[in-house]
């Protein structure tokens, strides 16, 4: 198996053909990035074409200053950015997302061809609740919180990719997780806090 | 600390990003205060739940799909004419159009200054194609015949012998020096009303009434009035004057006061040089019979420079604004007589018609073509600046955006 840098190198070298082990490898990564930002699987794939379409064109002249992934990561982070400030002033109706009627919050009811057990039902309304607060997010909190908390990148891989200072990260995910948290109190949904009673953790609180 | 700063830094504290120091004043107020407890907690809480939340799957074709999608991407950049296959993407066609159009207007704005652009301007297209304005124009310049003006010019040199700068700004004026006037009759069914609508296009244009008058003569109404407009507005706002009424009469005359305006400069100037040579003279007299001599000499030669000053402001004035005399004539129109348009006159009107749009349009692609010619000299800067633009955007995307 070999390293980012080095496929990158023999990408430049003129080995064109190992950007396949590099699409294979961050693909995944990407697209739920995008999915997180955007909670739209439609626009998710594109804007996964997109980056990889651009970093593939860039890759020559990508320096090395920082690793293949953040660098990718910046592109599409950038690419989604793009996507929603030109959305701003637009309706967009997503398959995945509730949408806001006169009487209030309805969710879309898709037909799905896995059936599963309760958990499963259960599982994907967790990940319905959760993906909704996250997009009432602003933009770059999200987008730090995806980062941080999807993509599991550090403190030092979120500035490099967002090109901001380390502090601007903290703020930035100090606000949108306790923004978050007061936002999943708030829905009163019985999975909000399911383990808090379960595990029992922070000890003075039942 | 208050709490709040203390808040603030929860975030960072959960994940051990904060200096040792900072840890430990944190840890030490969260062991005391059960609020900043309770919120570390609620932190915690969300991550731990944001953690649980699985990642989504892909679509199983997207690796397929967008290694397709590079493969066509490169064989087009590979392609024969990458540029132009860029402007088959609509996403461009607003910009180029913008593009087009700045271009078009800068290419007007240069282009007047510019020798091609007034070439068209001055007379090689509009005496070639225009048909009615044609008429007017012919008498813009009637040309002095060059033996004519040196003759006039020799006969000026002996006046003043430091004349050859001055010759040569009279000859580029000289063609100019004319001082055009026309006369309009019209007939109007109401005079009243075309009075006024003569009035606001004079006005309109940049020109003024000079004198009006209205009165009844016999039963008929008639209003004379004197307009002056601005030289190069003149043919225009006579071809328009006239579509108020019904022509009766039109008389055109232009007259060359070039000759009077160079001699009038000419004598001008002779009695400045006495004026200056009767003031060293004052300066040198010691007695006051000389004095009272010059002085007298310096009245008279101050009296002419005045007068030939007025005169060359009127002549400017005559020349820089023509002169329409007009007549407005009420129209007799007798209600019982049904009078339907002839068909002679119906088909003259619309040959005349059909002539003046072939001429416009002839016109307007003479233009188009003048100035496509006046654009050619900017091509290379465009291409470069496109191509610089492409360089840019590649290094862009090169940075990671």
């Amino acid at each position: 198996m070999k390293s980012d840098a080095e496929l990158v190198d023999l990408f430049k070298k003129g080995n064109q053909d190992v950007f396949r082990q590099l699409l294979e490898r961050y693909e995944k990564k990407v697209y739920n990035l995008a999915y997180r930002m955007l909670s739209n699987r439609e626009d998710a794939r594109d804007i996964s074409q997109e980056a990889f379409l651009k970093a593939y064109f860039a890759l020559p002249s990508f320096r090395g200053d920082a690793a293949f992934s953040t660098w990718l990561y910046r592109i599409a982070t950038n690419l989604c950015l793009d996507l929603l400030r030109q959305r701003k002033n637009k309706v967009v109706f997503s398959l995945d997302e509730p949408f806001q009627t006169e009487e209030g919050v309805l969710e879309r009811q898709l037909p799905t061809c896995e059936d599963g057990p309760e958990t499963i039902v259960e599982q994907r309304e967790f990940q319905r609740l959760i993906q909704r607060l996250i997009h009432t997010l602003p933009a770059e909190q999200r987008l730090v919180l995806v980062l941080r908390e999807f993509q599991e990148l550090t403190y030092e891989e979120i500035s490099q990719t967002l090109e901001c200072s380390l502090g601007t990260v903290k703020s930035r995910l100090s606000r949108a997780r306790s923004a978050l948290g007061k936002k999943l109190l708030a829905s009163g949904e019985p999975f909000a806090f399911p383990h808090r009673l379960k595990e029992g953790k922070g000890g003075n609180r039942v | 600390m208050t709490c709040q700063e203390i808040r603030d830094q929860l975030s960072a504290y959960m994940d051990k990003m904060l200096p040792t120091a900072q840890m430990r004043v944190i840890a030490e107020h969260l062991s005391l205060c059960p609020h900043c407890r309770g919120e570390l907690q609620q932190l915690e809480e969300t991550v731990a739940l944001l953690r649980q939340v699985g990642e989504v799957e892909p679509p199983p074709d997207l690796t397929d799909a967008i290694m397709d999608k590079i493969q066509t991407v490169a064989q087009e950049d590979k392609g024969a004419a990458p540029i132009w296959r860029r402007f088959q993407n609509r996403k461009y066609y607003g910009g180029l159009i913008a593009a087009a159009a700045c271009l078009l207007i800068a290419a007007i704005i240069v282009g007047r200054g510019l020798p091609s652009f007034k070439m068209a301007a001055d007379g090689g297209l509009s005496e070639g194609i225009t048909e009615d304005v044609g008429d007017y124009n012919a008498l813009s310049l009637p040309r002095i015949a060059p033996g004519d003006m040196r003759l006039e010019m020799d006969a000026v040199e002996e006046e003043g012998k430091d004349f050859t700068p001055a010759r040569a700004f009279g000859e580029k004026r000289m063609a100019r020096m004319v001082s055009k006037e026309a006369h309009l009759t019209l007939l109007v069914e109401d005079v009243d009303r075309e009075f006024d609508r003569v009035v606001f296009l004079v006005e309109g244009a940049g020109g003024f009434v000079q004198n009006s008058g209205t009165w009844e003569k016999g039963k008929q109404r008639v209003s004379n009035l004197t307009l002056r407009v601005p030289v190069d507005r003149f043919s225009d706002i006579l071809a328009q004057l006239a579509e108020l009424g019904q022509v009766e009469g039109r008389e055109l005359g232009g007259q060359d006061v070039t000759m009077e305006y160079v001699d009038t400069e000419a004598r001008l100037r002779n009695l400045k040089r006495q004026e200056e040579r009767f003031l060293d003279i004052l300066q040198r007299a010691d007695t006051v019979e000389d004095i009272l001599q010059v002085e007298g000499e310096l009245e008279r030669v101050r009296g002419e420079i005045e007068a030939l000053t007025a005169h060359l402001k009127n002549l400017d004035d005559l020349v820089g604004l023509s002169t329409i005399d007009m007549e407005l004539r009420q129209l007799k129109v007798s209600a019982r007589r049904i009078a339907p348009p002839s068909l002679a006159g119906v088909m003259t009107a619309a040959l005349k018609a059909s002539i003046s749009t072939f001429n416009d349009i002839l016109y307007f692609f003479a233009t188009a073509i003048v100035i496509g010619g006046g654009i050619i000299p900017f091509l290379p800067f465009l291409l470069l600046a496109y191509l610089g633009y492409g360089w840019y955007k590649k290094k862009r995307a090169g940075e990671g955006k």
